[in-house]
């Protein structure tokens, strides 16, 4: 299992794929499209495959920031409050800790939580 | 034997579109994900075991980066690819309802709000910007710069003084050089943007990245700006000035503009 796959359930999401459907306004990118739900590199597919901002995974730390601390905030019947990112963050740093002593870098793009936890 | 209780793990609200892309799609915990459409509204739904998703699975799965790792990736997975279909409006991470009933409520009351979210989004995309300074990568590093001629008569307490000093002068000059980079990113960016919302800066004790991380913007871009935007963000790459550094993310899915209170106009 890498960092990218942890639950070993096929390719991860590559760049954030964002594509526009009919009427979305979106341009359709270049050489089509091939293949949902894979779509690990549609929205790269906006770029050039020789753009250097192309085809680079997707880093975990980037992606907490917006999972975690964005996105449309509803309540929701069975959520702890996630939007209360304080309480997450003080129980995650426990953990930060002990994988920072005993696995020194197992992140490929860097420690996941880079930048929750304050010390 | 009474069936499992099964809860709704939404993961963004949508404008209807055709849900057949869906199928094989795997959710969180490899679910699959459907869709609950109320009017002009669709939710991003995996029907998941309540047990896996309740409070006290939540309060401690969030502490399992594996976990969280991997839930967070199929969210992510599940927007974007619902995204090449229609505009989206990410919900935060493990937002949990009693089921598609209880959805179509959350629609009915909060279609305004999500009505609202998803006429800002449409034909836009998020880009992430993150600038660095790393004073080490300046010139020599301090520790191995060759001693200065030491002036006629100068004592060696004088001479010491005078290396720290110029230590000091190069991590100041290095920090002023990464604010100005940062005002000039953010003013160039901000042409082709009709909003910008900062994250946290990423902690680099944590991260392993290299410097220190100055500036983490996300912009929300016009599509048809998102060639302009990324050939202005190449330049500065490019011309980033000795001891700082520009990292460009995305296309994202608009995560950082999807809360109301988001998409202040640049100034």
């Amino acid at each position: 299992m890498s960092p990218q796959d942890p639950d070993g359930r096929g390719p991860a999401p590559a760049r954030a794929p964002v594509r526009g459907g009919e009427g979305s306004g979106f341009p359709e990118p270049e050489g089509g499209f091939t293949g949902f739900p894979e779509g690990s590199h549609s929205l790269a597919r906006m770029l050039d495959e020789d753009h250097p901002l192309a085809n680079r995974d997707i880093s975990l730390v980037d992606l907490l920031d917006r999972v975690l601390a964005k996105g449309v905030v509803v309540s929701g019947d069975l959520t702890i409050s996630i939007a209360d990112v304080d309480l997450v963050r003080v129980s995650l740093r426990a953990l930060v800790s002990s994988v920072n002593e005993k696995v020194p870098s197992p992140w490929e793009h860097g420690h996941p939580l880079a930048g929750w936890i304050r010390t | 034997m009474s069936e499992e209780p099964r809860a709704g793990y939404v993961y963004a609200v949508a404008r209807p579109f055709d849900p057949a892309p869906l199928a094989g799609l795997e959710g969180v915990g490899g679910y699959p994900v459907h869709t609950v459409v109320v009017a002009d509204l669709a939710a991003v739904v995996s029907t998941v075991p309540l047990h896996e998703f309740d409070e006290e699975a939540l309060k401690a799965n969030l502490e399992d980066l594996r976990w969280l790792e991997g839930v967070a990736r199929a969210h992510n997975a599940v927007i974007d690819a619902v995204a090449q279909h229609a505009v989206v409006a990410p919900l935060r991470l493990a937002t949990v309802y009693h089921g598609d009933d209880r959805v179509r409520e959350v629609l009915r009351e909060g279609h305004d709000t999500f009505d609202a979210a998803l006429r800002r989004l449409t034909g836009r995309l998020e880009f992430g910007v993150k600038v660095y300074a790393d004073p080490s990568t300046r010139g020599t590093a301090p520790a191995d710069a060759p001693a200065a001629p030491a002036a006629p008569g100068e004592s060696p307490g004088k001479a010491y003084l005078r290396r720290r000093r110029e230590q000091r002068d190069r991590r100041d000059d290095t920090w002023r050089t990464a604010a100005d980079l940062c005002d000039r990113v953010d003013a160039a960016l901000c042409e082709f943007a009709d909003a910008r919302e900062q994250h946290r800066p990423q902690d680099a004790s944590l991260s392993g990245a290299a410097g220190e991380n100055v500036l983490n913007a996300a912009y929300l871009v016009p599509a048809e700006h998102a060639d302009s935007f990324l050939r202005a963000a190449e330049r500065l790459r490019a011309d980033a000035p000795e001891g700082t550094r520009v990292e460009v993310s995305g296309p994202w899915a608009p995560y950082s503009f999807a809360s109301i209170d988001a998409g202040e106009v640049p100034a």
